[in-house]
């Protein structure tokens, strides 16, 4: 029998517990030509801030053992050309959508949140994920690191907006838990972990940085069980979904991430390699759970048991 | 989009059929993968997995160099020419006949061949000789009348490749090498002048340095010129914003995804002087 998949990150119903990651496949309408995202549980956009960003010089990708750096500097078209210009025809294509912003300020997300607001009546986004973490723009991380700060950010955003909220967080923090409890008191439904780790790469030779910014943000197979570990301790820190990210490439590594804690998956880096790659991992999600007859898949959520007393 | 068309399928499994070395660290490789082999036009590229298993981790951007026929007439294979510069092309190098490749493509807008009435100059810089055997063929078949000619630098005669395929395909080679050892000597700019017949469209890929020269040279002439640019790609079809060019807006710059753009764009569309060097 097939399992049943759909899954809840508070009010935000997904029809299965798989969607794209923030800034993998653009609007979706990058990846549309070439996969069937009318049948995943959401694409989440890329990055969209108040004014448009051209991005940062390349280069802008670095392979790495197992993954990748990346510092695109959050290139995008800006609101204004984001709701008039791309959002129609990404609500025309029918597949479920959350937006993705960021901005410098508290006042930068809230404008944002108001904006996908308004235009709900025509243009209906499923939610928003606030992008607390992107490690590859000035300020990106502050709110990141800082509870206060998160949490008033996605406290504006809850008053900016009742669509629903997820807040992304970054794992370059000694510990997420108080990041993820001040979000979720500040009225998140969902928090997102992990943005990508921040990492270097050095062109020895030319004694240079092999990026600008000398930092990017490492993703791919290689974050996998860090990635893991941090939606464990921040899924055992609070009672809203967390949202696991980081390294999925198949539908071992997503139903992982579920067993952890996680209530949904995002497939991001795997995009690069394989367009199919989130219609493929959920194919093989369905495959595996009806193999050990499990039911439903929110029956898996969360069941990691500890072998043993943990460590001091 | 129409939601109701069916998603193309951009992955091929294909059939490794010859891998050798042409030249100093230079491999041919060739690839049994007909339909990839029908749609594939000049200046299209594919992403190509180096080995099985996920390591390296991304796939490796090629020119497809050419569409070569089979039995039947139509083309089966494709030709990939890869210098090895890194572990990815060191491990395409490695690849045996009878393994298979996974192949995601063809990518990318292609050249525009122009009016065949009219000379067509392709002018290739070391491994950014590739792609032409492919564009030989296509303006062959579309009746060459305005003739067709190729030059080719290379730094020197054990670097020098794809020279004999475009002369078997009737399109005849000025050579030229940076030391003399195999033509004549200098770059491709000390010698494309004579070459430039009244009308003559000039198609290029080559390093960047040479397209800088190259714009250079031909600013103002009136010669219209496509390039191919090689930004290194992560994903080669427009998801992952990492392979941007500086394509000129006003007096200012956007950067632009080479993968969907391009990765052919007019030579006067770019901004030549925020280009780096990756050679």
């Amino acid at each position: 029998m097939r399992p049943r998949m759909e899954v809840a990150l508070g009010p935000l119903r997904l029809r299965n517990p798989v969607m794209t990651a923030s800034g993998t496949c653009g609007s979706g309408l990058e990846l549309a030509p070439f996969a069937d995202l009318s049948r995943l549980g959401a694409v989440v956009g890329k990055t969209v801030t108040r004014e448009p960003r051209i991005g940062n010089p390349p280069p802008r990708t670095f392979e790495t053992a197992a993954g990748m750096l990346n510092s695109i500097g959050l290139q995008n078209p800006g609101i204004d050309r984001f709701l008039s210009g791309v959002l129609p025809e990404v609500v025309a294509s029918g597949y479920p959508f959350v937006a993705n912003i960021a901005g410098e300020s508290v006042e930068d997300f809230a404008a944002l949140a108001a904006r996908f607001e308004a235009v709900r009546g025509t243009l209906p986004v499923a939610g928003i994920e606030a992008n607390l973490s992107c490690p590859n723009v000035a300020g990106g991380l502050d709110f990141s690191v800082d509870p206060r700060r998160a949490a008033e950010v996605v406290g504006a955003l809850r008053r900016a907006t009742t669509l629903p909220l997820l807040a992304k967080l970054s794992p370059n923090v000694t510990d997420v838990r108080p990041l993820a409890r001040a979000c979720e008191e500040a009225g998140a439904d969902a928090v997102t972990l992990v943005n990508t780790y921040l990492g270097a790469a050095v062109d020895w030779r030319r004694r240079k940085p092999v990026f600008g910014r000398v930092m990017a943000g490492l993703s791919g197979p290689a974050i996998k069980p860090l990635a893991l570990f941090q939606v464990w301790r921040a899924s055992s820190a609070v009672r809203i979904p967390v949202v696991g990210i980081g390294g999925i490439m198949d539908a071992g590594d997503a139903l992982e991430f579920l067993c952890a804690g996680a209530r949904a998956v995002q497939v991001g880096t795997a995009l690069f390699r394989t367009p199919t790659a989130a219609n493929d991992l959920l194919d093989g999600m369905e495959r595996l759970l009806e193999e050990e007859g499990i039911a439903d898949v929110n029956d898996l959520v969360g069941t990691l048991r500890p072998r043993a007393e943990p460590a001091p | 989009m129409d939601t109701a068309l069916a998603p193309r399928r951009l992955e091929h499994r294909a059939r490794v059929t010859a891998c050798d070395e042409v030249a100093r660290r230079t491999f041919r490789l060739e690839l049994h993968c007909p339909e990839l082999a029908a749609a594939v036009r000049p200046g299209q590229f594919v992403m190509i997995e180096p080995r099985a298993g996920g390591d390296p981790f991304l796939r490796r951007a090629f020119s497809v160099g050419d569409a070569l026929p089979g039995p039947s007439g139509a083309p089966d294979r494709i030709v990939l020419w890869i210098a090895v510069i890194g572990k990815g092309t060191r491990a395409l190098a490695e690849r045996r006949p009878g393994e298979t490749a996974s192949l995601l493509g063809p990518l990318g807008r292609p050249y525009d061949l122009g009016d065949p009435a009219k000379p067509l100059l392709l002018v290739g810089g070391g491994i950014g000789t590739a792609p032409f055997p492919l564009a030989a063929r296509a303006r062959r078949a579309a009746g060459a009348a305005g003739g067709l000619r190729a030059l080719f630098g290379f730094r020197d005669a054990g670097a020098a490749c794809v020279v004999r395929e475009m002369e078997d395909l009737g399109c005849p080679v000025t050579l030229c090498t940076e030391d003399g050892s195999a033509g004549a000597k200098g770059r491709v700019t000390d010698h494309i002048d004579p070459l430039l017949a009244p009308g003559t469209s000039v198609l290029a890929c080559g390093p960047n340095p040479m397209f800088q020269a190259l714009d250079r040279h031909l600013a103002g002439r009136g010669v219209p010129c496509q390039v191919s640019t090689e930004e290194p790609m992560a994903c080669g079809y427009g998801l992952c914003f990492g392979c941007v060019v500086p394509v000129k807006q006003g007096d200012s710059v956007r950067w632009a995804k080479s993968c969907i753009e391009g990765p052919t764009f007019p030579i006067e569309a770019i901004a030549w002087d925020r280009v780096r060097s990756i050679h």
